[in-house]
């Protein structure tokens, strides 16, 4: 452990030097960025106020031949508290966000090695903003509805380009976990429900994220590229931790009130080992992809002696160490002034296990009309749980928008969404959010 | 005997002077073709500032954008500088109809099928094929259909693995320096499509390049003006540059 640290400071050492040694940064610093704010109502309880948020994003950048600076960061107002409709208040708080901050250094005393350095995004895969094999950074799930979120990680990034194979390696020494809504009604979309037990229970709940120790926080990853028979394949290797919680239970007799249960429910992020496979290539005019990501977890058990209470002991797996697969594949095809993207997904990210994963079919129609002034998604999205009871384990999203570019860097979109589907269904416990939405953008 | 010499001399007077021209005249549609794309593919390499404006059908300008383009033998890359909504967007373009497009928003380069390299250039009325290393020689085959004093007009269909995604073009020659200055395109259904016009020929370091291109949509009735603003050839770009390693940088 000692001799790791050791290496990790040395590491940094070097990189300092490195930093100090490169050309001073001769050009100036470029800034760019953009302004959003999105308002969105309920079609369902009186037209309530369901999401407002207005952010700020700067992009700051300096570039030399041999090294560049990128930072991304949002000053953020998120206006009315995520999906409480009953208990929303407008708010004045603003966030400061650093999303991304990095270094690249390109003259390293290694001429194919590139490396980047600091707070940044991962995005591994091939799949258009859903990627099974994305699996370094926490997911941002804060805005349920906008897949393929991610936040960035304080990593080490080296990527070798060794004739047509292209080797990264990243380094990420702290644990960050994803980033949940605020309500804790979505928040329950993305834990494991906890066991029903035969007893009256006192619950108690707490979060136990990983010791900040080298060993237990971080994680790892390697990724290897090449170009085969007019395909891009990669391999992928990950060893890290879970972002989302898994619940740990534990039962103890309650002392004080004979015949009740103290159940313990502790959050804890289990690590996990995961393979992946991704391709990308093209036929004619359809581009497809593909991803394949082998999830080996560890597994949470605990054994819990209810002797006491005549019910022996109590084993309870909230994880098993059996690995499961999330797949993807998918294509894209235009023509004109049409496009068309579907991709069919086995495995949701808060999904875990292979009893849990579900199936989703994402599809995506878009006409662009008057020179491109106006753009038309239609996006859907149908979830089948099980297909021998397609009838009983359905949901799907309709979610048509209309885009509209008076100016170049400016982007107003109207959207509506509807959902149905059966409860058990990841979608369909969210049915009662149909929603209609307005976003402005504007770059700069 | 005079008479005869007479008639001699008259002749070659009036044939002399032609001369040039009927030899050029004898040259077929694929030799013009071919002193096409030398010409077009003499420099070593070239690195060029590009200004886009849209005209829409009323002829007003709608906006502006830049960019700088890369481009060596069959290898392009090129890059935005604006708008700010498209700053930072990046294109590869390989040989084997390989094309790799940058996306800063998703920190993504992603591969994308030839025929959608038939699309739109960011909106303009370009294709990403139209900017391309063009070897008409090669994916054309070719019939000389008109001379004038000016130009020759060639009418090309596109032979088997064409993947440009027009059937057919019409190719205005300059016969004094083998540039093409007008270029028609024809759709898969044999529609005119496009009209290409070159102007301000220059001579930049030995190699003719045009500095302004108008590409009109005539089915859209929407054109776009491409400006060259700065053109520098032979710069001694690397193979190594024209990877996905220096797309997203």
């Amino acid at each position: 452990m000692k001799r790791k640290n050791t290496l990790y400071y040395l590491l940094v050492l070097f990189v300092c030097f490195w930093i100090f040694s490169v050309p001073t940064f001769a050009s100036g610093l470029e800034w760019k960025g953009y302004f959003q704010t999105e308002t969105r109502f309920s079609l369902q309880n009186n037209s309530e106020l369901t999401w407002q948020e207005t952010n700020l994003r700067l992009q700051p950048e300096v570039n030399t031949n041999n090294a560049r600076f990128y930072g991304e960061f949002s000053l953020r107002a998120p206006g009315v508290a995520f999906q409480l409709p009953k208990e929303s208040s407008v708010s004045n708080q603003v966030l400061l966000e650093l999303d991304e901050a990095y270094l690249d250094l390109y003259a390293t005393p290694w001429q194919q090695i590139d490396l980047r350095i600091g707070k940044q995004l991962i995005p591994w895969g091939t799949g258009y903003l859903l990627n099974p094999t994305n699996n370094l950074n926490p997911e941002d799930l804060r805005d349920l509805f906008t897949f393929g979120r991610y936040l960035g990680s304080n990593a080490l990034k080296a990527t070798s380009y060794l004739g047509e194979v292209t080797l990264t390696g990243i380094y990420i020494p702290t644990f960050a976990p994803a980033a949940l809504p605020e309500s804790p009604r979505f928040q329950s979309l993305f834990h494991s429900e906890l066991p029903a037990l035969p007893f009256e229970t006192n619950e108690y709940i707490t979060e136990i994220p990983p010791a900040k120790l080298l060993k237990e926080s971080s994680s790892w990853g390697l990724r290897l590229e090449k170009s085969i028979l007019d395909c891009d394949f990669s391999v992928s290797y990950i060893d890290g931790r879970y972002t989302l919680p898994v619940p740990k239970i534990t039962l103890s007799p309650d002392q004080a009130a004979p015949g009740k249960v103290d159940l313990l429910c502790e959050l804890i992020y289990p690590r996990r080992k995961i393979v992946g496979f991704d391709l990308a290539g093209a036929y004619g005019g359809l581009s497809f992809w593909g991803e394949v990501a082998i999830f080996f977890p560890e597994e949470v058990k605990t054994v819990s002696d209810l002797s006491a209470l005549g019910a022996g002991k109590i084993e309870i797996t909230t994880l098993e160490d059996t690995p499961y697969t999330k797949y993807l594949i998918g294509f894209d095809y235009s023509i004109n002034d049409l496009y068309f993207n579907s991709q069919y997904l086995h495995g949701f990210p808060q999904e875990r296990g292979t009893k849990e994963l579900s199936n989703y079919l994402v599809s995506c129609l878009e006409f662009t009309l008057h020179d491109g002034k106006i753009k038309i998604p239609f996006n859907t999205c149908l979830e089948v749980k099980d297909f021998s009871k397609f009838s009983d384990t359905y949901a799907f999203i309709l979610s048509p928008e209309i885009c509209y570019y008076p100016e170049i860097n400016t982007e107003i979109i109207i959207s509506l969404r509807l959902i149905d589907g059966k409860p058990e269904t990841t979608l369909g416990k969210m049915k009662d959010l149909d929603e209609i939405g307005l976003k402005v953008k504007y770059s700069f | 005997m005079k008479n005869l010499f007479l008639i001699l001399l008259l002749t070659l007077l009036l044939i002399f002077p032609v001369l040039p021209g009927i030899t050029a005249e004898q040259l077929t549609a694929k030799a013009i073709l071919e002193k096409v794309d030398t010409l077009l593919n003499a420099p070593q390499d070239q690195k060029i500032h590009i200004k886009l404006v849209l005209i829409d059908k009323n002829g007003k300008e709608e906006e502006n954008r830049e960019l700088i383009m890369m481009q060596k033998g069959e290898k392009r890359m090129g890059k935005f500088l604006s708008p700010a909504s498209q700053r930072g967007i990046g294109f590869l373009s390989l040989p084997n109809d390989l094309f790799y497009v940058y996306m800063p928003a998703f920190k993504k380069t992603q591969r994308i099928a030839t025929r959608q390299k038939s699309g739109k250039f960011a909106g303009t009325d370009f294709s990403y094929q139209d900017l391309g290393t063009q070897q008409y020689s090669e994916e054309w085959s070719s019939q000389l259909v008109e001379s004038d004093q000016e130009n020759y007009v060639l009418q090309l269909t596109a032979v088997e693995g064409n993947n440009t995604g027009y059937s057919q073009l019409m190719l205005w020659v300059n016969k004094t320096n083998f540039f093409p200055v007008k270029v028609e395109f024809y759709n898969q259904n044999n529609r005119l499509c496009k009209i290409l016009t070159s102007s301000n020929v220059q001579e930049i370091s030995g190699y003719f390049i045009a500095r302004e291109l108008e590409m009109v949509d005539v089915i859209k009735n929407h054109s776009t003006k491409m400006f060259l603003e700065k053109v520098e050839f032979d710069t001694g770009l690397s193979d190594e540059f024209f990877t996905e390693r220096y797309l997203s940088r």
